[in-house]
């Protein structure tokens, strides 16, 4: 056989090898039509998880296991952020101004048949409250009566604080103020109970650093059990068969995939291996949005990105002159960031506390005025920018932080004449920076913790650990000290109002834009609501292959709902 | 005389100089493809070096413009923040390049200087030195450098320092091979004879006769250089904003891979067509210093 | 032999001492801490903390607390990842990275040598000059450019493997393959040149002209002494395959070992990355033994502790 006859017979049948694994390979089941079939979500969830210790976790990807996982005093409702509906609490009542009873589930059992009690709660804020077990998220409680002395070690008396258990179905909580928004907050996985026994087996109560939380290990008392932690690999929780409203959860089991970089996750989600994504970079938006709109869903987040100004700064100490800072705030073209930068459908901040779809008006001021930011810049003694120091941004270390930092280094240096430099700093040694306040102007952002503006007003009260600022109000102390004894909802939002116009004529940190909730869900997903705090209580979904019947599953039944 | 002694022994060369690099230089120009490469080589670099200047400034940000295709106007494109990708990949290649050529002069200067006192040492001396550096031939460099770099607030000085702190290795056990073959030959022993001290020995005698080999692995080092930046800049590690290197725009580009492929395309051609330049003239100065091997 | 075994044993344990030094001095110069975070707790609070983990102890301490850890195989906690070892950890890790990491490997020989070799056989023909140039693109193209690359082909428009994550049989394909092109392309060159330069040698003339037949040149004679060159390149290929391993981990999202130390650098979780550090030279240090014992055996020069360049 002539060489060349041999060569081209090879070549062909190497083509058809290839061509045939082509195609035995395209034709597999993608792990999405498998999971559905079994009805498992498939999801996205960023980071892999720190600890599943409801009271030592404090981030987002822990907060969608955790509501899988345990529950607390309240449920939270599929579709209203405003509702909330029974958990391990059947129903509950405002027995006077600062007191509230909470009736509990008789069928709200533990993983391991033991039945949720009153004493589970108490012990649970216990723990996140005693000092030395360095909880973060202790300050979430301080709305409790005596909370904050025994957090802060001024007692080391647990009675002295407002949780008891008055017997083993019924638990009394006192607080500080009337905080009509309680009950909600209850939503957060700081308020979650644990049970007693697993923790004291591998430890003390306050112990860090313990094993409890392993797959073998742990007992909770959620609508799913956690039944593997592969390490950075996936998590899955399971249906619960001791859950007291099991009947009525329309999953087999969830998997949580940590997946950290956004163009993976959405190329994932096209592959068909997720359900449900994390998030959406943001260049993948417009594509979504024309050529697949029922697999993207985007809503408002509570989230607000914003500057920060150091105004105690020694090297800028402009930044102590609020006329300088107002200047910056007005020099930036927030609506161009949004349509061009960040291009997710993220809204321009005209105030600080993104519009949460209840009573609260947020005061309308910011905007964009480079005339006027010139005007006052020359007031406060720098005309064109001349004799102003060079002013440095700091952002940590992203994609996306960078492009925004470039924007405004962009917009100050047209606008107002200023020299500023950008500087980016790993994670740790930025959020080091800034609890040193050694920065000028750096980056930051808020989410909400609850639904209710004082989750992000409270934070700017003189001597609060997250100010950061130097900048201190005593009419603003005044007035959000007032607003947590007013019981009226209407009297307070108006309180917090006139709080938030002085934090907006003083800016000592700048609100640049409210961030938007963007993931692709598959069609397959049913019950998938958009929530502002991005909090999707999963016994509510179902899965199932897109196009067949089924009836979806009702929130709405027993107990009363409280807002 | 001087053409009787290198026709018999190839690896040594008169201390006059100019013979036998005229002689490399020569196999160089008729090597038709590393001249190609030369001249494309240079091409780029005066781009990179004087093309900004005549360009549209590539920091100048239009945000509502956003990633644009190549066009009559951008001919490379866009970026997502409306900047010319041309002017910013040109940019991007002088500080490429820079890195290159500065971390590769550390890296010059530790391992020559290290080879060569290691070889003429010989023993004892050299036994250590050349264990120490068997020994960090094997480490995976980049786990430290990932730790500098997240401790030291990030600068282009550390960069260059880091980089060329790894790279020199190659170049020392090269030089310590030329070195142990040459201090044995006769004109060695007549400058010791002499009493001529050992930097004078060095620096004078055996510096010009390792150049060959010199010349050819630090053109092949600069690859490996500007790669290793590329990877740094890549996890995040590298060049700060808004300066930019290949590395960066590579990284930026593979983001958006599907959505705005130019920005991938672009720098990426350059930055391997710079490494394709690069290794084929030191592959043909390698053939050039070396006529035994041909290739 | 022996001598030689001894004599690189103890040079082992010394890089090891020193890596590990090395690396706890620099992570905690680092500013920051584990226990900085964005919803700062009090200082009492931190400082409870950092009392808790030993790391108020004066860095001496802390130092030889941690070698002792070490000599007793314990690797220390994770201050991050609350409740889990660093042993556990990397335990979960390493066999992922390794899996990928050997599958490259196994690929670059696989296509590298043989390539090389053909090459060098049939000299400036076709095969040679496409096979060089294909190795030139391979050296040329960052891992980082090729794995994204590899993953929208392969992955999103064929659709002949996910474009990443490590849950299927199949997801050590990509990676591997990204990581395996690249050093195949270094193992073809460097082959090719090794069996270029035995193949000029007299004693390989002798043997054609004695008639024999040019397989059996190749394979008997040419073969053994041109590998030599590969061989010594095995070394700075596996710590370069470690550290391809970290690139390619975040390109592909694979949870290894590279992407765990990443993020322990950056997180200040000091046990997590002085454990992976170490573990990583003691993997290179025998991995480096291991060839070194194989060119001892091939090329008894080097047992004599003359290194060729």
């Amino acid at each position: 056989m002539s060489p060349w006859l041999r060569r081209i017979l090879l070549f062909v049948l190497l083509g058809v090898l290839v061509i045939a694994f082509g195609n035995a390979r395209s034709k597999r089941a993608t792990r999405v039509a498998q999971a559905t079939e079994d009805g498992f979500l498939l999801v996205g969830n960023g980071t892999e998880p720190a600890t599943l210790d409801p009271q030592i976790a404090t981030g987002v990807p822990e907060h969608h296991i955790l509501s899988a996982i345990f529950e607390g005093l309240v449920g939270d409702h599929p579709s209203d952020d405003h509702q909330i509906l029974p958990g391990v609490a059947e129903r509950w009542e405002h027995v006077d101004a600062t007191t509230w009873t909470f009736y509990l589930n008789p069928e709200a059992r533990w993983t391991n048949g033991d039945s949720v009690q009153a004493s589970n709660f108490v012990y649970a804020y216990e723990r996140i409250l005693t000092p030395k077990f360095g909880a973060e998220y202790a300050k979430l409680l301080y709305q409790i009566d005596g909370a904050e002395a025994f957090n802060l070690g001024e007692t080391d008396d647990f009675s002295t604080v407002g949780v008891k258990a008055i017997d083993e179905r019924t638990l009394e909580i006192r607080l500080v103020g009337p905080a009509p928004y309680f009950p909600s907050m209850l939503k957060h996985y700081a308020f979650f109970p644990i049970h007693p026994p697993t923790i004291e087996k591998y430890g003390a109560m306050t112990d860090r650093f313990t094993a409890w939380t392993r797959v073998s290990n742990m007992v909770s008392n959620g609508p799913f059990t956690l039944t593997h932690w592969g390490f950075g690999h996936y998590i899955e929780a399971r249906r619960s068969e001791t859950y007291w409203n099991r009947a009525n959860v329309g999953l087999e089991g969830i998997r949580f995939f940590p997946i950290v970089s956004d163009t993976t996750e959405e190329r994932a989600f096209r592959d068909g291996q997720l359900h449900v994504t994390n998030t959406m970079p943001a260049d993948r938006v417009a594509y979504y949005r024309e050529n697949r709109p029922d697999e993207f869903r985007t809503g408002d987040g509570m989230v607000v990105y914003f500057y920060r100004c150091n105004t105690l700064s020694k090297e800028v100490p402009q930044l102590g002159d609020v006329r300088v800072r107002k200047a910056l705030a007005l020099a930036i073209d927030r609506q161009s960031i949004v349509d061009n930068v960040t291009k997710g459908g993220q809204r321009a901040a005209y105030g600080l506390v993104p519009p949460m779809g209840g009573d609260y008006v947020t005061p309308n001021v910011l905007r964009f005025d480079p005339e006027k930011a010139r005007a006052l810049l020359a007031e406060a003694g720098y005309p064109a920018g001349k004799g102003f120091p060079k002013l440095t941004i700091l952002f940590n270390t992203s994609e996306g932080h960078r492009l925004i930092a470039q924007a405004l280094q962009a917009m100050w240096s047209d606008h107002l004449g200023l020299e500023v430099e950008l500087l980016n700093q790993d994670w740790k040694v930025y959020l080091d920076s800034q609890e040193k306040g050694d920065f000028q102007v750096c980056r930051a952002g808020w989410s909400a913790d609850y639904i209710d503006p004082a989750t992000f007003l409270s934070m700017w009260m003189t001597g609060n650990g997250h100010n950061q600022t130097g900048w201190s109000s005593p009419e603003y102390d005044e007035l959000m000290n007032r607003s947590n004894r007013t019981a009226d909802p209407a009297l307070r939002n108006a309180i917090m109002n006139q709080a938030e116009t002085i934090f907006l004529d003083e800016v000592p940190a700048i609100p640049v834009y409210w961030y938007a909730i963007n993931r692709a869900v598959s069609p397959d997903v049913v019950g998938w609501h958009h929530k502002l705090l991005d909090s999707h209580p999963w016994q509510h979904l179902k899965v199932r292959k897109a196009g067949t019947q089924v009836e979806p599953v009702s929130a709405e039944e027993g107990a009363p709902v409280l807002p | 005389m001087a053409s009787a002694v290198t026709s018999s022994s190839p690896q040594l060369r008169s201390t006059r100089s100019g013979s036998p690099l005229q002689n490399a230089w020569r196999r160089l120009c008729s090597n038709k493809l590393a001249v190609f490469c030369m001249i494309l080589l240079s091409v780029i670099i005066l781009a990179c070096v004087f093309g900004p200047l005549v360009l549209s400034n590539p920091n100048a940000q239009d945000l509502e413009l956003g990633a644009t295709p190549p066009s009559a106007e951008h001919w490379f494109g866009t970026d997502t923040l409306g900047r010319d990708l041309l002017a910013r990949s040109l940019v991007g290649g002088r500080l490429s390049l820079l890195v290159g050529l500065v971390a590769t002069t550390v890296a010059l200067l530790i391992g020559v200087t290290y080879g060569m006192v290691a070889g003429y040492r010989g023993g004892r001396t050299d036994s250590v030195m050349m264990r120490i550096v068997d020994v960090l031939y094997g480490f995976p460099f980049l786990i430290f450098v990932i730790l500098l770099t997240t401790i030291f607030e990030r600068s282009i000085y550390l960069l260059f320092a880091a980089i060329g702190a790894i790279e020199w290795l190659t170049m020392s056990r090269i030089v310590r091979g030329q070195v142990l073959g040459l201090r044995e030959m006769e004109f060695v022993k007549a400058a010791q004879v002499l009493g001529q001290g050992t930097p004078q020995i060095l620096f004078q005698h055996l510096l010009p006769n390792v150049l060959g080999p010199v010349i050819v692995y630090t053109t092949l080092t600069v690859p490996g250089v500007m790669l290793l930046e590329a990877v740094l800049s890549f996890l995040g590690l590298g060049v700060q904003p808004p300066d930019a290197s290949w590395g960066v725009l590579i990284n930026e580009g593979a983001q958006s891979m599907e959505t705005y492929p130019w920005l991938l395309m672009f720098p990426a051609i350059m930055f391997s067509l710079t490494l394709f330049c690069l290794n084929l003239i030191g592959d043909g100065l390698r053939d050039a210093f070396d006529p035994r091997s041909e290739k | 032999m022996i001598g030689f075994f001894v004599r690189r044993l103890i040079q082992a344990v010394v890089v090891i001492l020193a890596v590990f030094t090395v690396t706890f001095i620099m992570v905690r110069l680092a500013p920051g801490g584990p226990f900085s975070k964005e919803r700062t707790a009090p200082p009492e609070v931190v400082a409870a903390m950092e009392e808790y983990c030993g790391l108020s102890d004066p860095p001496v301490v802390q130092y030889f607390r941690s070698i002792g850890m070490m000599l007793r195989g314990d690797l220390g906690p994770s201050y991050i990842y609350e409740g889990r070892t660093v042993n556990e950890l990397i335990a979960t890790a390493f066999p992922l990275s390794l899996t990928v990491g050997f599958a490259a490997f196994v690929i670059a020989i696989l296509i590298g040598l043989p390539l090389g070799i053909l090459a060098a056989v049939r000299r400036n023909s076709l095969t040679d000059y496409l096979a060089m140039g294909g190795s030139m693109l391979g050296i040329c193209l960052p891992t980082f450019v090729l794995g994204p690359l590899l993953a929208l082909v392969f992955g999103v428009w064929l659709n002949w493997f996910n474009a990443s994550g490590w849950y299927d049989g199949s997801d050590w394909v990509l990676p591997a393959l990204t990581l395996g092109l690249f050093y195949a392309a270094y193992i073809a060159r460097l082959a090719r040149a090794g069996m270029l330069d035995v193949l000029s040698l007299d004693y390989i003339r002798t043997a054609r002209a004695k008639g024999l037949d040019e397989r059996s040149v190749i394979g008997k004679h040419a073969l053994k002494r041109a590998i030599l060159p590969v061989i010594s390149f095995l070394g700075p290929a596996f710590a370069g395959l470690i550290s391809g391993s970290i690139v390619i981990e975040r390109v592909f999202q694979i949870p290894g070992l590279g992407f765990h130390f990443v993020g322990a650098a950056q997180n200040r979780d000091y046990f997590l990355a002085q454990g992976t550090v170490v573990f990583y030279a003691v993997l290179i240090v025998a991995l480096n033994l291991l060839v070194d014992l194989v060119q001892a055996a091939l090329d008894p020069k080097t047992r004599e502790g003359k290194s060729d360049d």
